[in-house]
């Protein structure tokens, strides 16, 4: 009986315990399922998050491809600059934005474009360019992420901050951005030189940039490079096509002023030849023999004269000639301007004393003594003193006044003469320019002796100045440097140019080349 | 008496001078202008047969000038004989169309000019004698 009741006892017992085991078995199983479940979630939402993560970073890169299209497409370089900088701020979300560009050939970093600086700020930036040193000094290996360089406001490096200054880092959390940190992003084209860097502050999220995000900007970077050479490349084209254009205006003008001077210098040439033929040919004629003497005569000084001033003309054309081929050599050497001065009033007295006309001579007593040609230097003086007499009308006056310095010596001839309309004052010292082309021609000119004399004092290193007011007279300038430098400026002359230093410099650089 | 009135208008004294002497030998009276301003007063005041008239000249040069002589009512009917040195083709068609008659290109023989105006006259002097 016991053995009985033992038994259903003992039975219950094993029971209980399998029971027992059972729900704690249950228990955990269900404990599994639930965390399985929340694992599976928590999972699931991680997922969630990375794909959006991975959205926006691909919407972001969406943005920026599309706008490296339209700046591709940009040649004019400060507007490509310009949209670069906007485009970093709106795309990559950073309130300020400074662009410093690299000068081709220089190491100088110019401040070129910008977003959200504006006023004083923008204007110092764009006053102060940074050596390439510096910057390149800025790009420590441990500011690096990625390509670029960010540098903390911990660092005391920053160069911004006055010596002693400890940045206020406040109950920031982790990872927040602080004013004074900046993100250095450079830019490096295929050959490893530096052609410009962004210079980023103040992000919209107020977070330390990640290492995704500093990617994408170095992304949008490398485009930016290529943009940026492309609107070179394309700007020097263009700079290149504008210079080959205006050579070939150059040329044309060129072309007309020889043709103009060709014009004026057959026509020049014809009017003696016109006059020596019609004499000859009424001397030759039948009716020659009823030409009495005295006329005769007068046809043959008309004859005389005009082949004589042909034969002028023809020295002068060739003297010009010699001048411009830097043939004519000036011999240099002590010459007293105020002695040529001098010999030059003896010659002009008899024609100033027939046209009733006063000759001066103010400031005899300066020194004017200048290293020069002096027969080129007498012809000068001869030809303004001259050309003074001729415009002046009877009872006039030609002064001649003299000044010399340290560095100059001046010689101003002023006349009371007919005057140079304004407009016409530039025009004089081209060949055959004559405000009235027979006055000249009447007076025995040639048409070029003004020409003549601006060859000889941009020879000589020298200006000429012509100022004039219509009706009450004309004033000539001529400044001549005291000392001729034979050796300065010889290896110089590379191109041929009218600036006088240069074309001073070109027969030397013929006799070097000799 | 004169065979006919002719104004010589030149800036160069010289052709000036040398055509009032060869077109006197041939019995001309000759008139004498330097510029295409003084020409067309003469020309207006004196009424000549014939003009022999420069093309460069200062003020008014010889193709304006011949234009306004044949603008003229007073003056249109006057021979005008252009003296150049320009030469060219294109120099003397713009002579013909300024209207003037004849064109002589410089250097020239004044004996020939003489001929010329010879013939000129010889051939507009009736119908001048009608006007």
């Amino acid at each position: 009986m016991k053995k009985k009741r033992a038994t259903p006892r003992r039975a219950n017992a094993a029971e209980t315990r399998l029971r027992a085991e059972l729900d704690q078995t249950r228990r955990e199983r269900d404990a599994q399922i639930a965390k399985l479940s929340a694992d599976r979630e928590r999972i699931h939402a991680l997922y969630l998050l990375e794909v959006e993560e991975n959205r926006k970073r691909a919407d972001k890169l969406h943005r920026i491809l599309e706008n490296t299209g339209r700046i591709n497409s940009e040649l004019d370089p400060g507007a490509l600059l310009q949209r670069l900088a906007e485009t970093v701020a709106t795309t990559l979300g950073f309130r300020i934005v400074l662009i410093r560009v690299r000068e081709p050939g220089t190491s100088r970093l110019r401040a070129c474009a910008f977003s959200g600086i504006e006023g004083p700020a923008r204007a110092a930036l764009q006053r102060t360019d940074l050596a390439l040193e510096e910057f390149l000094s800025f790009l420590r290996e441990e500011f690096k992420i990625s390509e670029s360089y960010f540098i903390s406001h911990t660092q005391d490096f920053n160069k911004r901050l006055p010596p002693g200054y400890k940045p206020d880092l406040g109950p920031r959390a982790a990872g927040e951005w602080h004013e004074d940190d900046v993100l250095l992003v450079p830019l490096f084209n295929r050959s490893g030189e530096l052609v410009a860097y962004f210079s980023l502050d103040d992000p919209v999220d107020r977070r330390v940039p990640t290492r995704d995000a500093i990617e994408l900007l170095e992304i949008f970077g490398n485009h930016a490079v290529v943009a940026i050479e492309n609107a070179r490349l394309y700007a020097q084209l263009e700079a290149r096509t504008h210079e080959l254009e205006d050579a070939g205006r150059r040329m044309q003008e060129i072309q007309v002023l020889k043709n103009n001077f060709l014009s004026s210098v057959s026509h020049e040439l014809r009017t003696p030849v016109s006059a020596i033929r019609a004499y000859v040919d009424m001397l030759s004629g039948v009716c020659a023999g009823s030409i009495d003497p005295e006329r005769l005569q007068r046809f043959i000084a008309v004859v005389d004269e005009e082949s004589q001033r042909l034969a002028r003309l023809i020295e002068s054309l060739l003297d010009l000639n010699r001048h411009d081929a830097g043939l004519i050599r000036p011999s240099y050497q002590e010459v007293d301007l105020g002695a040529l001065v001098d010999e030059s009033l003896e010659l002009l007295t008899p024609i100033a004393q027939t046209g009733q006309i006063a000759l001066k001579v103010t400031g005899r007593a300066a020194d004017t003594r200048v290293d020069a040609d002096r027969d080129q230097l007498r012809q000068l003086v001869l030809h303004l003193g001259s050309n003074a007499v001729k415009f002046t009308p009877a009872g006039g006056t030609v002064t001649f006044h003299l000044e010399g310095d340290d560095r100059d010596v001046t010689l101003q001839v002023e006349d009371t003469g007919i005057g140079i309309p304004e407009d016409e004052l530039e025009k004089i010292f081209e060949r055959f320019y004559q405000v009235d082309a027979s006055l000249e021609r009447r007076f025995g000119g040639t048409g070029l002796g003004l020409s003549i004399c601006k060859s000889i004092v941009e020879w000589h290193g020298g200006s000429v100045l012509a100022e004039s007011r219509p009706g009450s007279g004309s004033r000539f300038t001529v400044r001549l440097p005291r000392r001729h430098e034979s050796g300065e400026g010889a290896g110089v002359a590379e191109e041929s140019s009218a600036s006088p230093t240069e074309r001073r410099a070109e027969p030397e650089a013929h006799q070097a080349g000799r | 008496m004169a065979k006919g009135k002719i104004l010589v208008v030149d800036d160069e004294i010289y052709i000036v001078h040398i055509l009032d002497f060869s077109l006197g030998m041939e019995g001309y009276e000759v008139l004498t202008a330097l510029d295409g301003e003084q020409a067309i007063e003469k020309a207006r005041s004196e009424h000549p047969d014939l003009i022999v008239l420069d093309i460069m000249m200062p003020k008014l040069d010889g193709y304006e000038t011949c234009k306004i002589l044949k603008a003229g009512d007073d003056t249109k009917s006057i021979p005008v004989i252009l003296l150049s040195a320009k030469g060219r083709n294109v120099d003397q068609k713009i002579g013909f169309e300024v209207g003037a008659d004849d064109y002589i290109t410089k250097p020239f023989s004044p004996r020939k000019l003489v001929e010329r105006i010879n013939a000129l006259l010889g051939q507009s002097s009736p119908q001048r004698l009608q006007a």
